[in-house]
Order: structure tokens, then sequence, then C-alpha cells
């Protein structure tokens, strides 16, 4: 218990920092989902992002620049899932396994091209963290909370707007019906085509932003392998989270908490196998899902392709 | 019958992929050109070729680029010597085959970055002895007596093992010296005899300097994930207060440097390794542990021709292969001058005893 | 009637065969264009590829080495799909197999056939148990499959680290000690005999689905699982059989690789990416254990020609990646089209009377691709 209470606070911080790629790319995963695409090709987007937001960053010195190219970057890899899915009628799994494969090598590859022998490339720069006086004074909680990077606060401020828009707007509303039951959403008037396509652009830039995150706000370099699993984490949060945006943000924020004490442990117990800590945020994904992940939420017609000519 | 129908495919799929791949050109052609400068064809002669093969990249900012920069200091050196685009990102599964694509090609020196290839490479060794005589080998970080049983035959391998002892004995000096909390850190990319072997000497070396230092480690960080660097680093900085760190794992020292810098580059430092970083680009860089492959001696053997035998080339003080870097402002004149008479002790083998550090490693 | 449905049929069959091979062109192609681009010469690259992969009987037998692991993720895919199982955890299963198998070895301290057998069969079943365990959570609390696996794949990385760290470490190295050479596959014809038997295991899988009441069930679940449960189909029986299956093919490969290929060990990156490959392999073989076999071969000859390529003509590895990667989005892009508009293409070839159109019918694509 001392450990523990000793180590919270910084458990505190590294579950924000955890916790915000994570949450991102989840909130794209849960437009797609909610139009029914069931995209596992976050863990490429990601990547993509990460990489592009930190060459671009780089070069311009503007990091927003390269978070706002990240996100089309996503958006382009997130099309080729797109037009499979959407307009071939591709199975959805293959297509995300597809982008998997392609995205990151693509990356790998404009990262040679960038950087190549060039250490001088090697390392960008990060975003300012930015404390909110006096909120940031609270103790245990006020610097994980109130002292993050502005995308950050970005991230869990389009929380509740999405929440919102998916509850109240049509748009939203829209989208919901997609996902439910696409030949009825049609008889509506709804498009569903293109809300399927519009779900896809979110989704990239969501996912984009979330990789960028990673090489712009956590560590100002691009690697291989970067992403290190989180597209799947996000993908297993949205189901955790019950297709909604606060749920998402909740169970974005409890694995963080479960990577946060992962890495206190290994910081703590230095001699013990450290493996077994590693662990833990899978463990805890599976062991949620055991508990929470509900087989009858979710949208209905999720994961199917829709053939117009099918109506 | 069908063949204009493909190309025509054929040419627009290429104009979408020509598009992509325009797109990462002028990228890089604004950021700086791609590495042209090696496998110069243009030199006719007969030149000596060498190849490195590495797991990562030559920019990962540690292990690879440390031995790129060793192989291009080499290069400098030797007049007949030429190298090959360095093979980077090599999977395990393609390790072996990586070293048979330049065995085909008669490259006289392969390096291998890591123990890991000594393991890899078992077989592509024995059948090179045969076919291809003129070819060597170079594995670094490798002891032949516990890591190659797996040899039947050594004549055309050797290895480089740096003095680990004198490597952590520098960091440790260093981190006794400027630390202000009597704490310090160390984060291992993997547990390997020579991470702890570093460590041991580190604790001990500060210990020394500063008695009442305490010190926090992981080896099992990896050599990727930045943000696991920062988060323990920051956990050390709370829980213990950490002020001074070292790192032996390439980008995750990257990570450990935000936290460092977090927490106030004028009181938390780093001494980076194996390549020397100290600039303004990194406010926490106080001092770097600097290692030299030696592959400037693995091409002179070659050339003398009496390379081979499993021998193993010791970097060290005494030749070069290890060495401290340049310090950063933040390390008073006093300090420096001091660091600098240890260092003589610890090059001349008086500073340690193997009972101080065996006590540290009974620890670990 | 019958005639022209045959027609049909035939006709699609030969698109997908045609498709993926088509898919591969496209990708060398435009492989070939972005080598260009680098200013090295694709003709050089490639021929350093063939050279590399199969250009000598060695070569050729390093190819299939390199292809062994893949063949048996690759079949596990295939298996599951089969059954409509999203089994994406062939990594883990891989690597579970594995690590069970040396820790039989090494714990028991056996050596001879009777570590080879028995690590061969601890391999299997502790890749079938690794199967089993998130078919328990779909079965049982519904749990999606995707995620599960991936997540159990985390975790068998991470307790292989523990075997070959703290179990069996060798003298303290990230390793663990080598298999005795006793116990090691057998070689042949310059690779190891667990290359026949990944073989033998596609033949036997085909003969399995397309020949018996067995694989007639689980297709049948694939296709349909409600209409499977009406009629009478041990649906949820079957779909766990299909998950411990699976599983074992994969930690049949785990045991495979360890004891038939260099350095015999257990290290770090030991079964890393196999697992994501086979299924790409799956998907581009159309779930044919027989196509999955050719395909994995293919793989084998990107990356060992691959890297002999890159070294050649000095590329980055990542363009292989690349192409593997278009590979497989041309491949599965391309069938879905071939199928999109059957009905269509369908009525077409009964209006216009038009079998044997084949290629022209391939020829929308590109629009389609671009729209």
């Amino acid at each position: 218990m001392d450990f523990f209470m000793a180590s919270l606070p910084t458990i505190l911080s590294a579950t924000t920092l955890s916790a915000v790629p994570i949450l991102l790319a989840a909130l794209g995963e849960l437009f797609s989902e909610r139009a029914g695409l069931v995209n596992i090709g976050l863990e490429g987007i990601m990547a993509v992002g990460a990489f592009v937001a930190f060459a671009v960053g780089k070069m311009t010195g503007n990091l927003w620049l390269g978070l706002v190219a990240a996100m089309a970057a996503g958006v382009l890899v997130n099309m080729i899932y797109g037009l499979c899915t959407v307009t071939l009628c591709c199975d959805q799994v293959v297509c995300g396994m597809a982008i998997n494969i392609l995205a990151p090598a693509l990356a790998l590859f404009g990262y040679n091209l960038f950087v190549g022998s060039n250490s001088a490339n090697a390392t960008g720069s990060l975003m300012p963290h930015i404390q909110i006086p006096l909120l940031s004074q609270i103790p245990l909680l006020g610097d994980p909370v109130f002292g993050q990077q502005l995308l950050a606060y970005l991230a869990f401020i389009l929380v509740p707007l999405i929440g919102y828009f998916f509850r109240n707007f049509r748009g939203g509303l829209s989208f919901r019906s997609v996902g439910e039951n696409p030949q009825a959403a049609e008889t509506l008037g709804i498009n569903v085509v293109r809300i399927k396509y519009a779900a896809c652009v979110a989704c990239g830039v969501l996912a984009g932003a979330g990789g960028a995150f990673l090489s712009i706000c956590t560590t100002p370099i691009y690697i291989d392998g970067i992403v290190m699993g989180r597209g799947f984490i996000a993908l297993a949060t949205v189901i955790f989270g019950r297709w909604s945006a606060l749920g998402i943000m909740a169970a974005s924020l409890l694995f963080g908490f479960f990577d946060g004490l992962n890495v206190a442990l290994q910081a703590q117990f230095n001699a013990s196998p450290v493996m077994f800590f590693k662990m833990i945020p899978y463990a805890f994904t599976i062991v949620a899902l055991v508990f929470f992940g509900s087989r009858r939420a979710g949208p209905k017609a999720n994961g199917q392709p829709y053939y117009r000519e099918s109506r | 019958m069908s063949n204009s129908k493909f190309n025509k495919n054929v040419t627009r799929r290429s104009a979408m992929g020509l598009c992509l791949g325009a797109a990462s050109i002028a990228l890089a052609g604004c950021g700086g050109s791609p590495s042209s400068d090696a496998g110069g064809s243009s030199s006719g002669s007969a030149k000596r070729k060498v190849a490195m093969i590495m797991s990562g990249t030559i920019t990962d900012g540690g292990w690879d680029q440390g031995h790129y920069e060793s192989l291009k200091k080499a290069i400098e050196s030797h007049d007949g010597w030429e190298m090959l685009e360095p093979k980077e990102n090599t999977a395990d599964a393609d390790a072996a085959t990586a070293a048979q694509s330049y065995v085909d090609q008669d490259v006289d020196l392969i390096v291998g970055n890591g123990n890991q290839f000594a393991s890899d490479w078992a077989e592509v060794v024995a059948s090179a002895i045969e076919d291809h005589p003129n070819v060597h080998f170079l594995i670094t970080n490798t002891d032949p007596k516990s890591e190659m049983a797996d040899y039947a035959n050594l004549d055309n391998v050797e290895t480089v093992l740096p003095d680990f002892t004198q490597t952590g004995a520098l960091a440790g000096v260093v981190a006794g010296l400027m630390t202000a909390t009597k704490s310090i850190g160390f984060i291992g990319g993997m547990k390997l005899p020579s991470t702890e072997a570093k460590y041991a000497a580190y604790l001990a070396a500060a210990q020394k300097v500063n008695p009442g230092v305490t010190g926090q480690y992981n080896f099992e960080a990896g050599f990727t994930d930045a943000s696991l660097g920062t988060k323990l680093t920051e956990n050390w900085i709370n829980s213990n207060n950490v002020d001074v760190m070292w790192g032996d794992a390439s980008a995750v020292d990257n990570g450990s440097r935000q936290a460092l810098a977090a927490a106030g580059a004028d009181t938390h430092f780093d001494i980076a390794q194996p390549i020397d970083i100290v600039g303004d680009d990194q406010p926490t860089v106080i001092t770097s542990t600097v290692t030299n492959w030696k592959i400037d001696q693995a091409m002179d053997e070659i050339e003398k021709g009496s390379f081979g035998k499993g021998n193993t080339i010791v970097a060290n003080m005494d030749n070069g292969g290890v060495a401290l870097g340049k310090f950063s402002d933040k390390v008073p004149q006093d300090i420096q001058a001091k660091i600098g008479e240890y260092a003589d002790q610890i090059k001349a083998g008086s500073f340690l005893t193997d009972a101080e550090i065996d006590a540290i490693k009974k620890t670990l | 009637m019958a005639r022209k449905l045959d027609a049909q049929e035939s006709r699609e069959r030969t698109l997908m065969i045609l498709t993926p091979v088509v898919s591969v062109l496209l990708a060398l192609i435009i492989g070939a264009v972005i080598i260009a681009a680098l200013g090295k010469s694709p003709l050089q690259g490639y021929a350093a590829m063939l050279q590399g992969s199969l250009g000598t009987p060695a070569k050729l037998a390093k190819t299939l080495e390199r292809a062994c692991p893949l063949i048996f993720t690759g079949l596990c895919a295939v298996f599951a799909y089969k059954c409509g199982v999203f089994n994406l955890g062939g990594e883990g299963q891989f690597i579970m197999g594995g690590c069970v198998c040396a820790s039989t070895i090494f714990g028991l301290h056996l050596s001879g056939p009777a570590g080879l057998v028995l690590g061969l069969v601890a391999g299997i079943v502790a890749g079938g148990v690794w199967g089993l365990l998130p078919g328990v959570l779909k079965i049982t609390r519904g749990l999606n499959e995707m995620i599960t696996t991936i997540m159990f794949n985390y975790i068998a990385m991470y307790f292989m680290e523990f075997v070959f760290k703290n179990l069996y470490s060798d003298n303290g190295l990230p390793k663990t000690v080598a298999v005795p050479d006793s116990s090691r596959l057998p070689g042949v014809l310059g690779t190891h005999v667990g290359v026949v038997l990944a073989i033998l295991l596609a033949i036997f899988l085909w003969y399995l689905i397309f020949r018996t009441s067995f694989g007639f069930k689980i297709r049948a679940v694939g296709m349909n699982p409600v209409a499977s449960k009406v009629s009478g189909f041990p649906v949820r029986r079957l779909v766990l059989l299909t998950f411990i299956m699976s599983g074992a093919i994969a930690g049949m490969g785990g045991a495979v690789e360890l004891m038939g290929k260099t350095p015999y060990r257990l290290a770090d990156g030991f079964g890393s990416g196999f697992g994501f490959d086979g299924v790409a392999i799956a998907l581009i073989a159309q779930l044919n254990p027989i196509a999955a076999l050719f395909v994995a071969i293919l793989f084998g000859v990107l990356s060992t020609g691959g890297t002999m390529m890159q070294s050649v003509i000095g590329v980055p590895t990542a363009i292989v990646d690349i192409i593997r990667g278009l590979i497989i989005i041309f491949a599965i892009a391309g069938m879905a089209f071939i199928k999109l508009p059957q009905i269509k293409s369908f009525i077409e070839s009964r209006l216009t009377g038009g079998a044997g159109k084949g290629a022209p019918a391939d020829t929308p694509k590109k629009t389609e691709v671009e729209a």
C-alpha cells in the first residue's frame, strides 16, 4: 500500500499520457462502428499519423501543421479502407488487416526518406504543457488533469461533443440508423454510402491525431513500431465503453491507469520479472471485457457489408 | 490477350502509387537528402567492402547510430575500403538471409550490431568458410566463450567487447559528482550480462565518489517504447528523487530525457550513450559515454591477414573504444577536473575493485 | 442453362485465380516504380530477388524454411475463418507452441526422438489451449475473438520473455539454451522435415475441409451459423473445436520452428509478425489450404529474396513490406470486386451469351477503384 500511495501521483499522470492516444483513436473507431464499419486498421493509421506529424512538424517547425497533416494522412490511408469496404464491400476485418500491414511500411519508408542517414532530422519537438492556473494546484489530480498539452485537452473536450452529436444531432442519428439498419435508413432517405464515407473520414482524422499524439506530445521522435498495439487497445475500449463517447473515455482512462500501474511496478520492483507487469494492461483488457463487454451491445449491422442492390 | 488491359490497370494504379511515392519523396527533399553517400560505385578500383546489419535504424539515437558512426569513422581512416548501404530494420527471422546476401556479394567484412546476430549466423558463417573464405564476420557485444558455442569454426569470425566496467565507471563518476539528491537511475533495453555489468560499475563508481548514493534501474525497457522511458523516469523522479539518469536503450532514453526536462533541466541531468549528443537541442544531457566499436581495428587486421580465430577486440579507454564525450556547461570546471582525475584512475584500472562491482551485482 | 452456369462458374474460378496473380504483378510494378524513383534499377533488384530466393537449390531450401512458419500460421487462419472464427491470435498460439515445446524439452531434460516427439506434442497442445481461451470467452461471454486473440498475443509474447530470460536462459543471456542436437528435426534436401510436415498438413486440411462431413459442418457454420443451428449442427461445439484446432496448427508451427531452424532457441523476436502474415496469406489464398501453401511460399520468396534485393541495390527494407501490403489490398479488393456485381454480370452473360469474357469483366474494377 505504501508503494501505491507513493506512486499514485505518477500513476495518475501516466494515466492521462497513456489514455489520450487511445482515446482519440477509439473515438475515431466510434464513428466508424456507429456507421457499421469495424475498422481494425487503427494501428496502421496511427503509425502513419505519428510519422507524418513528426515529419511535417519537424519540416515546418509548426506542430499544429504536423497535426493537421497527420489527420489528412490518416484520412488518406483510411480511404483505402473505405473504398474497399464501402464501395467494393470487402470483408472489413480483412481490409483492416491489410491496412495494418501496409500503413506502417509506408510510414517506415517515409521515415527512411525523410531521416535517412541525416540524424539531425531524427529528433523533432514537443507541444508544451499548459498549466491551468489554480486548477493545476489541486493536490494529486491537479497536475495530471490540468497540466496537459493542448491536444490532450482537445481530446477530452471532444468526448462530450461527440456524445452530444450522436444523441441529439440529425447527422448523429443518421449515423446510428446506418449502423443499426442500413436498409431502413436508406428508405428514410439517408445516403448510406455517404454516411459510411463520412465515418471513414472522421475515423481517419481522429486515429491520425491519436498517432500524432505519440510523436509530437509524448516523445519527439518517430520509430518503427511506435504504436505498440495501442490501436488494438482502442478497439477494445470501444466495446468496453459500450459504443458511447463517455464510456470510451472511462475505458481509456482505466486502461491508462493500468498502464501507469505497470510502469510504477516496473520502476519500484526492479529485480522482479517485469514481463509480468507488462502483461497487466493486456490482461486487464481481457478481464474488463469479460465483466463488461456485453455481447448484445453495439450497432446491429456492425461489420456487415452493405449492398445497395439488396435493398 | 489481356495484357493491354492489365497495362492500363497498371498505369492508373501505379499513378496512385506514384503520387504517394512522390509525396514522400517531396518530404525527403525538403528534409534532407537520403543516404546516398554509401556504396560509392564510382570508384572502379578494387576497394574492400564492408556491410553493416542492424535491428534498428542508423538514426535511433543510440545503439545502431553508435555502430554506424564507428563505421563511418573507420571508413574515413581507411582509403582502401568502402561501405555498402547499411541494412536497417532487420527482423530476426531475416537476419541469416541478410548475412547470406552479403556473403554472396563477396563483401570483405560483415558487421552484425549486437549479440542477437551471434545466434542467428552460425550456419551462414560455417558455410561461408568453405565457399567464401575472404568474407569476414564481426559481431559486436558478444563474448565468444559463452555465446558462440553453436559455431563449429571461428576462423573468419571476431567479436567486439567494450570494457563495460570502464563505461559504467565513467558514467558513475559523473553521476555521483552531479547528483544533488544522492539518487541516480539507469534504463537498459535488454537484460544482458553487459547491461548488468555496466550498471554495477555505474552504481559502484557513483557510491565511491559520493557515498550513500542509491540507484534505480530497469533492464527490460526495450529499445522502442519512448513513452515508457518518460513514465519510468517520472516515477523515479517523484518517488525516489532521482536527478541523474544514464541510459542504454536508444529511443527509450529519449523518452527519459523528456521527463528530466519536464522536471527542470537545470537540476535534472542525463548522461547519454553510446554517441556524443551534448548540444543545445538536448538541454538535459551533460555528457555522453561514447563507445567506438573498433571496426577500424578489424579492417587493419583483415588487411594484415590476422583477422579471425574467434578473437575478441576489446574496446577500452586505451584504444579509444570507450571515452567520455563533451561536457555541457552545466558541469562546473572543478567537477570536470575531478572527473578527469577519476577517468585516469579508471583507465589505469585502479579505481574500482572487482569486489566492489560484484557486491552490487549480487543485489540485482 | 446448365452449360452456361458451368461456364459462369469456371469463368469465376479463373478470375479468382487470376486476381491474386494480377495483384502480385501490380504490387511488384508499383514496387519497381518506387525503386526507380529512388534512382536504383528495379530490374537488377528483382533479378537479385529471384536469384536470392530461388537461384540455387540451397537458396530454395532456405526460402522454404522461411516460408514454413508462415504455412502453419496461414493454415491456422484458413481453418478458423472457414468456420467464421476470426482468429488473429496465430502469433500468440505459435509463440506458446514454441514456449511449451521448449519448456518440455528443457524442463524434463529430454533429448533424442523422445524430445522431438514430446516437444512437438507439447507445442500442439499448448497452441490448442491458447486458442481455446478466446474460444471459451466467445462462447460464454460473447467476446469478440479479434480483440481477445490480439490481447493474448501480447500476453504470450511477454510469457515467452519469461521463458527465455528467467526459466531457461543461456548463461543469463536473453535466449534459451539450444534444443539438443538429437532432438532437432532431421534435415531433408537442405531444409528441415518440418517443411514436409507443413505441406502434408495443408493437404490433410484441404481434405478435411472439403471432403469430409466434419469439414462440411465447419463450412456451414462459417457461412451461416443460424441456419446451421436450425439444421441441428452443434454450432457452439464446432466453433470451440475450430478455435482449438486452429490454435493447435499454429502451436505446431511454433514447435517446428523451434526444433527445425537455426538457432534452435527462443529469443526476442521469435514468431514476430508471423500471425498477421498468416492472416494475409489465408485471405489471398481465399481460404484454400493448398493455395495458402503457395501464397506462404510467395511470402517466403518476398522475405528472403527481398532481403537479397535490398542489399544488392541498397534500398530501404520497407519497400518489401509495402509490396506485401499492396498485394493484400489488391487481392482482396479485386476479389471483392469480382464478387460484387455477380448478379449483374450473371444476367449480362445470360443476355449476351458471352461466356469466356474473363478479362473484360476484370476491367471495370479500375475505374471503381479510383472512384
